[in-house]
């Protein structure tokens, strides 16, 4: 029988959510599977690429919170029984890690941290990973600004700024930190995150930890061209011992359960800093793919309980270069999934219930259908 | 004319002139659909109460109201003059 | 009504307004705000319809079932994991006899700000004993009543300190007495304004001072770190701090501390302005609060008998919740920029907590239709008067009736007479029975305590 799995991050925009990426990387190994695309905007490009999702179905945003969130995703089981959820945003996480159990009631598999792993993750929480042993660059968790001038005795300068979900800043004096502070407590909130500036050079870690300390897989990367949001935009995979192990530890020091991606500096002192953990596939994963170590799909795997062996480490050398690329599209999928909420590239399977019918309208007005020309 | 009017029976319009796009609700999609067929206007409460099931007044106040709204967003606006389709 | 077929024979489709709704970069999904309708056709089974019909609206709907429940789910919290716990029910975050009494019978004590405040505990049976009287503003003849009656002084300041131990002096006796304190949890806003500091030594400093002084015996230590408060850890600290305070004075003064009050703070589930997602899903449960300070308590290192009392202040967590307002359509309208705004008999001047919640919004009745975005205002003319500023909600006509909730804390104490007079209240009773507890006013509620002189009378 053929497995459906539901994939969300379709904003395959100029600033990737990682939908596309881990659907690309699923076909290759299930070229029989059917993909169903979970979007969160009618605009996300991915839900119109060829060959990339059989059926699209809109969420509505997460901030509607858990209730809302599971029931769309219930209605969309029924009509495309799901057999897996991957999920690859960031603001979604909390939601699916807390619906787990509820999910697997219903049919549908995860492979997802439990909850205060995923919390621990959190920029304010990072430097508690020291206890656990990860290597991590000395930091202090400010809420008042009146503690600003202790930064030059715990951590000197520089040092970076951090907020509580996204931004970060080189400061050079307390001055510059007093700046971003306040910057960054307007936009994200307290507190704020003021990081050991170490120099060096930054990789990124694609993993799966299956939950019990072990490593399933990595894929390391340096970025050679960025974005200017500073998102890669190609790179190439490294292969170092030393960063093997770190990461290795990392995971067991974490008993991570799922995806996710690991910043590591390693400093221009020799030593690697883990400065940051993204509880999901970054949008680059296709690259594990290509490099012989399909991590998505080994998560679907674990997802449905089958039994995964670690993969050795991923060769160096293999390369990645991102392109953008105009899509023509007809203007009744944009209406599909604007109106209905869906978009079917495949028959939606038997017995399930067809797609709503659109609403009715009163007959004796003439109906025609959407035209495909208009006049010039 | 609305000839720069496409409206299909789910509710979705699409604006040929500005490249915008809307969704109407049942009856609006029922009475724009009547307008662009060419219905008058002034029949408009009388097909909406044959059709649907709403009380004369009820009917004249909320086209009152959508009709006024159709021009105020420019979608009654023609292709190619400022003339409007009023009620 | 309009929808109902006017003749059976013709079967028409049923209706909804005609709208057209335009397309906007980023909000053309549909399921962007909400997946599914929502309708709150009940209250603890009571057709929203049938209390309209009885009561008028607007109408605030307590639900007993549910002041009762949420406190024993407080209770229990912190009952299953410390030995010694007494809740105090908050008087200002909902002034009604009815509510104030259902706490009562479940046990709680009183906590009041004022000399008003605690009147109106004294009204409803309870003793001197139990009630905390707290606040930064204390009139001496208020204390001294309260000092009689054996109420629970909570000092706030320097000079309250003085006062208290003068009248302690002329009596004759050793008064007992808590103090305010305030400290750094971690958490912005800092609460500094009430009590003495703990982190620059003014707390052990005045603990030190008051017993020097011989007249006063330190019963407790008290601290509120702040409101609405979603973090169970800033507690944990606060509570780690309090508890350190309380040795230390049992080691400067020879004297144990009986008890130890986190004050409240405690969030409920609505939502605040700027919050990501809905209130229910970012509210930490009651046992993680009750986790996080009867944790730090049982290891502070107490001697297994002078254990502390714990003592809670809560408001907002145990009334929010039971607490409805429902309202009426009074008009819907098109603003210039073509957003829709539905009007409702409820204002501000009722639902004073609409400027930092997003109350949820739920149509007593959905006669479907396609939703839509809408502001909701209330009935004042006045430009502040926005109840909801944003809210997907099924078309609507004059009359239909509306739900807000959690809507139980603060409203009914920080209501007024502006523009409008206040409404009636009602309280659904365990077994579904509705009485009015308080009726909706006339003018001369408002009227009754002016005085005209005689120059101006005709």
């Amino acid at each position: 029988m053929s497995l459906t799995i539901a994939v969300t991050g379709m904003n395959a925009t100029d600033n990737p959510g990682p939908g596309v990426a881990v659907i690309r990387a699923i076909r290759d190994a299930c070229p029989d599977c059917t993909i169903v695309g979970l979007a969160y905007e009618t605009l996300d490009p991915g839900n119109y690429m060829p060959g990339v999702a059989d059926h699209a179905y809109l969420l509505p945003y997460p901030s509607v919170g858990v209730a809302a969130l599971s029931e769309r995703l219930l209605a969309i089981h029924a009509l495309t029984p799901i057999d897996v959820l991957i999920p690859t945003l960031d603001a979604e996480l909390p939601i699916w890690v807390r619906l787990q159990d509820f999910l697997a009631d219903r049919g549908i598999a995860t492979f997802l941290p439990d909850a205060d792993t995923l919390a621990l993750r959190n920029k304010d929480r990072l430097h508690e990973l020291a206890d656990l042993g990860v290597s991590v660059p000395d930091s202090v968790v400010l809420t008042d600004p009146t503690n600003i001038p202790k930064i030059a005795d715990e951590l000197g300068y520089p040092c970076v700024v951090k907020g509580r979900f996204y931004d970060a800043y080189v400061a050079q004096t307390a001055h510059d930190v007093a700046h971003w502070f306040h910057k960054l407590a307007n936009a994200w909130g307290l507190p704020v995150i003021i990081q050991k500036f170490v120099p060096g050079t930054e990789f990124d870690v694609v993993c799966v930890g299956d939950g019990e300390g072990g490593l399933i897989g990595s894929v390391a990367m340096r970025k050679m061209q960025l974005t200017d949001k500073g998102k890669a935009w190609g790179g190439v995979t490294v292969r170092d011992r030393k960063l093997d192990a770190f990461v290795r530890d990392t995971i067991a020091a974490l008993s991570w359960r799922g995806p996710c991606e690991l910043e590591v500096m390693r400093g221009d002192d020799g030593g690697l800093y883990l400065i940051e953990i993204n509880p999901r596939f970054p949008a680059w994963v296709y690259l594990s793919a290509g490099a012989g170590r399909n991590l998505p799909w080994a998560a679907v795997e674990l997802a449905l309980g089958r039994p995964v062996a670690p993969m050795p480490p991923a060769p160096a050398g293999v390369m990645f270069l991102r392109h953008s690329l105009d899509q023509i599209l007809p203007l009744s999928d944009f209406e599909a999934l604007t109106v209905r909420g869906e978009i079917h590239r495949a028959p939606v399977p038997e017995p399930a219930a067809a797609p709503s019918p659109p609403a009715p309208v009163a007959t004796t007005a003439t109906l025609t259908t959407f035209p495909t020309e208009f006049p010039a | 004319m609305l000839d720069h009017l496409a409206l299909s029976e789910s509710g979705f319009l699409f604006d040929a002139r500005t490249g915008l796009t809307y969704t109407l609700s049942r009856t609006g999609t029922f009475l724009l659909r009547s307008l662009i067929d060419g219905a008058d206007a002034e029949t408009l409460p009388e097909r909406l109460v044959a059709s649907y099931d709403v009380e004369p007044l009820v009917a004249r106040r909320d086209i009152e109201q959508f009709l006024f709204r159709l021009s105020d967003i420019g979608v009654l606006r023609k292709d190619d003059s400022d003339e409007e389709v009023t009620a | 009504m309009s929808r109902l077929p006017k003749d059976p024979v013709v079967t028409r489709l049923p209706y909804e307004p005609p709208t057209i709704i335009a397309h906007k970069n980023g909000l053309a999904n549909k399921f962007g705000g909400q997946s599914a309708r929502r309708s709150l056709p009940r209250i603890e089974g009571v057709p929203v319809a049938e209390l309209v019909e009885r009561f008028g609206s607007p109408l605030f709907v307590f639900s007993e079932h549910t002041l009762r429940r949420t406190y024993r789910e407080v209770h229990r919290a912190f009952s299953l994991r410390y030995p010694k716990v007494q809740l105090a029910w908050s008087y200002k975050t909902n002034y009604l006899d009815a509510v104030c009494r259902v706490f009562h019978d479940e046990g709680a004590w009183a906590e009041v700000v004022s000399e008003v405040e605690y009147d109106m505990a004294r009204r409803n049976g309870v003793p001197g004993s139990q009630i905390l009287f707290n606040g930064p503003y204390k009139p001496e003849p208020a204390l001294r009543v309260a000092i009689e009656e054996g109420a629970h002084i909570h000092i706030d300041h320097h000079d309250e300190l003085y006062t208290v131990e003068k009248i302690a002096k002329e009596l004759g006796r050793k008064l007992p007495v808590t103090l305010r304190i305030n400290m750094d949890t971690g958490i912005q806003p800092r609460w500094d304004r009430f009590g003495f500091n703990f982190d620059n030594g003014e707390a052990l400093t005045a603990i030190r001072r008051l017993h020097t002084g011989g007249h006063l015996v330190l019963e407790g230590l008290h601290a509120h770190i702040g409101t609405f408060m979603l973090d169970p850890q800033a507690y944990a600290r606060g509570t780690a701090k309090l508890a350190e305070l309380a040795l230390a004075a049992k080691r400067d003064t020879g004297v144990a501390v009986k008890t130890i009050d986190l004050g409240g703070g405690l969030p409920s589930r609505a939502t605040l302005h700027g919050q990501y997602g809905p209130g229910a899903d970012s509210k930490p449960p009651v046992d993680d609060y009750a986790e996080a300070i009867t944790g730090a308590l049982l290891a502070a290192g107490f001697p297994q008998d002078e254990l502390p009392t714990l003592l809670l202040e809560s408001g907002r967590a145990l009334v929010d919740e039971a607490g409805f307002m429902i309202a009426s359509v009074v008009a819907n309208k098109r603003l210039a920029n073509g957003t829709r705004a539905v009007i409702v008999d409820a204002g501000v001047n009722v639902l004073f907590t609409s400027f930092w919640y997003r109350h949820d919004v739920l149509p007593a009745e959905d006669h479907g239709g396609m939703l839509e975005e809408a502001v909701v205002y209330g009935p004042l003319c006045m430009n502040i008067d926005v109840v909801r500023p944003s809210v997907l909600l099924p078309p609507l006509e004059a009359g239909d009736a509306v739900v807000f909730r959690p809507v139980g804390a603060y409203n009914v104490t920080q209501s007024m007479q502006f523009i409008r007079l206040r409404p009636a209240i009602v309280m659904i009773g365990e077994n579904k029975q509705v009485d009015l507890i308080r009726r909706s006013e006339h003018l001369d509620d408002l009227k009754g305590p002016e005085l005209l002189p005689e120059r101006l009378r005709p």
